[in-house]
């Protein structure tokens, strides 16, 4: 593998804070072993096809405001944060698993996305999928077809190996372990109380992504699910049953974002599940182990139900599930400032919670920590409409 | 029993004094400044003075958090229902324009149905109707005042770049009553807006710092298409509401 070379450390990456970091150092322990890894951006990237190929994908989407000046040095003030500090960390090497990555793949999901990318590939090297932005039409499922084709190409080409069928069809049984047992282990908090809070949920799921040995992983969130039922079934839970019960909806969040939850936790109730990327949006379904594995990798990808998409069905379909399976008494749907797929679609969410009796809120932030108070106060403004 | 609610605000804290027969006995506020926690302490103890000691104490505004022995500290949002309720009994909406957000609020007996709330930005709220002002060197009183002029219109919501769009104005020769009737209107076209998403039912109570102004009414009820009625003492709806709060805690 020629292009794969190491870099000295950056000493900023000593400011990581202790999860990531241990994911960091994992990664410098794979690359150390000599194998590649790729970033990528969003929950459509077909991560089997990388390790299938031995590979180890790591999630890239930025979710703190360090760089976002960096990032506005080049990219418009009004773009959504989410880009614009994604790119900063990229170029400014801030980012250990940006800096370590060897390809890093994105898809032409929004158009703030997509030409972020043009510019990324200045500094990296990219590789665009050509994501179509519906998903019933039959040449929607052609197109992202032949992508996945055309990824597996690149990524062979690029490393110098080759992917069999049989190693995509282990990658996938391997994933649809993990989000089994993701799953479980957040459709615990249907429970009430639930047996964690929205934030801890939030922090396994997000933190789940930079552990990268799986069965290290299987392990441990065996060892999790467990102890929750055990916490559950002793009462000795950190949420009290009176409080309210909260789904969120929107755009992914983490990192920076935890200020909603924090605002919503704050105030009396409890975020039992969230709809989005980082959340059931990635755990929900699973890929299918019983037909031709790029067929099956096609059909999962594609139905994800993210507001890139014109119409989209699929993320009405599960909010409302997740509504009556968390017993929800009310959702919140987090949009980034500048994200025009999720700021447009927001109406419509308002207009189908309203027509099933379900209350609703949308609060639109970023990632710097200005409006915390504001979100405070909405919040809990929210809530006391609850009861 | 007595009780004493402070609505302690961006610009102003206001606060309000409550008696057991749940009459408004005196409503006071302070300008904000850089110190709340002064402008809080000062507002506090003029009201202990005339309360005697053991009035409950309820906080609601940004500065809920200040405000030391404080019983209960609602949000703003379920203060203004309940204060709306207080002053003007059946009401169903309220559009609270405070200095740094704008409420539009549905309520039923002076509870929160749903409400709406700008995000972020300063754009459409109090501040920018005041930096406005001071730009044209006018006060709010002064807009009750202004007859026989059509609005100037203006375009930015923002109360930043509203100035250096007021500043072109007046360098086109545009009289700054004109530009002060536009900023009324640019600011009741993003109430209105607010409004029009909690289905808002006649009358609307307009609360908060601008209650009284009603050029603001008259142009906000035109733009949403609901009668919106000045709230006579509308500015301490929030501290009022906080202390009726405090009395059924
Ligand atoms: S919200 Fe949409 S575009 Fe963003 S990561 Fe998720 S699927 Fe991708
Ligand atoms: S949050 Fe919205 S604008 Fe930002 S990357 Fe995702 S889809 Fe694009």
């Amino acid at each position: 593998m020629t292009r794969i070379h190491f870099k000295a450390l950056p000493e900023t990456f000593e400011s990581f804070g202790e999860a990531r970091r241990n994911g960091f150092l994992a990664v410098k322990q794979l690359k150390d072993q000599g194998r590649g890894v790729v970033g990528t951006f969003c929950t459509y990237t077909p991560t089997e096809i990388f390790l299938a190929g031995g590979l180890t994908p790591v999630g890239l989407c930025a979710t703190s405001d360090e760089t976002v000046s960096e990032a506005e040095k080049t990219l418009p003030r009004n773009l959504c944060p989410l880009i614009k500090s994604s790119y900063g960390f990229v170029v400014t090497d801030k980012c250990p698993y940006a800096y370590f990555s060897d390809l890093i793949v994105g898809e032409t999901t929004c158009d703030g996305k997509k030409k972020m990318y043009e510019l990324l590939a200045r500094h990296k090297t990219v590789h665009v999928m050509e994501l179509p932005q519906t998903q019933n039409l039959i040449y929607a499922k052609k197109l992202w077809r032949s992508e996945i084709l055309r990824l597996k190409n690149a990524v062979e080409e690029l490393f110098e190996l080759s992917i069999s069928d049989e190693a995509i069809s282990l990658a996938i049984k391997r994933r649809n372990v993990e989000r089994k047992l993701l799953k479980d282990l957040y459709e615990l908090s249907a429970l009430s109380p639930p047996p964690m809070t929205g934030l801890q949920q939030l922090r396994i799921l997000f933190g789940s992504q930079f552990k990268f040995n799986h069965t290290d992983k299987v392990e441990e969130l065996k060892q999790l699910i467990s102890n929750l039922k055990e916490t559950a079934q002793t009462n000795q839970g950190p949420v009290p049953k009176t409080h309210k019960r909260i789904v969120i909806t929107g755009c992914p969040m983490g990192g920076a974002t935890e200020k909603v939850v924090e605002a919503i936790e704050g105030a009396g109730a409890v975020v039992v599940a969230f709809e989005n990327c980082t959340g059931a949006k990635q755990y929900d379904r699973l890929v299918d182990e019983t037909i031709e594995p790029i067929s099956a990798l096609t059909e999962y990808y594609l139905a994800i139900g993210c507001a890139v998409m014109s119409p989209n069905p699929n993320r009405f379909e599960l909010l409302e599930r997740l509504c009556h399976q968390f017993k929800a008494d009310g959702v919140v749907e987090m949009t980034l400032t500048a994200c025009q797929p999720y700021g447009v679609e927001s109406a419509s969410v308002r207009e189908f919670l309203n027509e099933r009796g379900i209350k609703f809120m949308s609060v639109e932030t970023d990632y710097s920590s200005s409006d915390s108070e504001l979100l405070k106060t909405r919040a809990a403004a929210f809530i006391e409409t609850l009861s | 029993m007595n009780a004493i609610g402070l609505d302690c605000g961006s610009s102003w804290c206001k606060g309000a004094w409550l008696d057991k027969n749940l009459n408004a006995r005196e409503l006071i506020s302070r300008p904000a400044g850089w110190n709340l926690k002064k402008a809080i302490e000062e507002v506090l103890e003029t009201l202990r003075e005339l309360t005697g000691p053991g009035a409950i104490v309820a906080a609601t505004g940004y500065g809920r958090g200040l405000v030391a022995g404080a019983k209960l500290r609602p949000t703003e949002i379920g203060c203004h229902a309940k204060g709306a309720e207080f002053l003007a009994s059946g009401t169903r909406s309220v559009i609270d324009i405070g200095g740094q957000d704008t409420k539009a609020i549905g309520a039923l007996n002076g509870k929160v149905l749903t409400f709406q709330m700008n995000d972020r930005c300063a754009a459409g709220t109090g501040r920018f109707l005041e930096k406005s002002l001071e730009r044209l060197s006018l006060n709010l009183e002064d807009i009750d005042l202004i007859t026989g002029v059509s609005p100037a219109s203006v375009a930015s919501l923002c109360a930043v770049f509203a100035e250096s769009e007021i500043m072109s104005l007046l360098f086109q020769g545009v009289s700054r009553e004109s530009i002060a009737l536009g900023v009324v209107e640019a600011l009741a076209e993003k109430a209105a807006s607010l409004l029009s998403k909690i289905k808002p039912l006649s009358p609307v109570a307009l609360t908060g710092g601008l209650c009284q102004c009603r050029t603001l009414a008259k142009t906000l009820s035109k733009a949403s298409g609901v009668q919106v009625i000045n709230l006579e003492r509308g500015r301490h709806a929030g501290a009022i509401g906080a202390a009726l709060l405090a009395l059924s805690a």
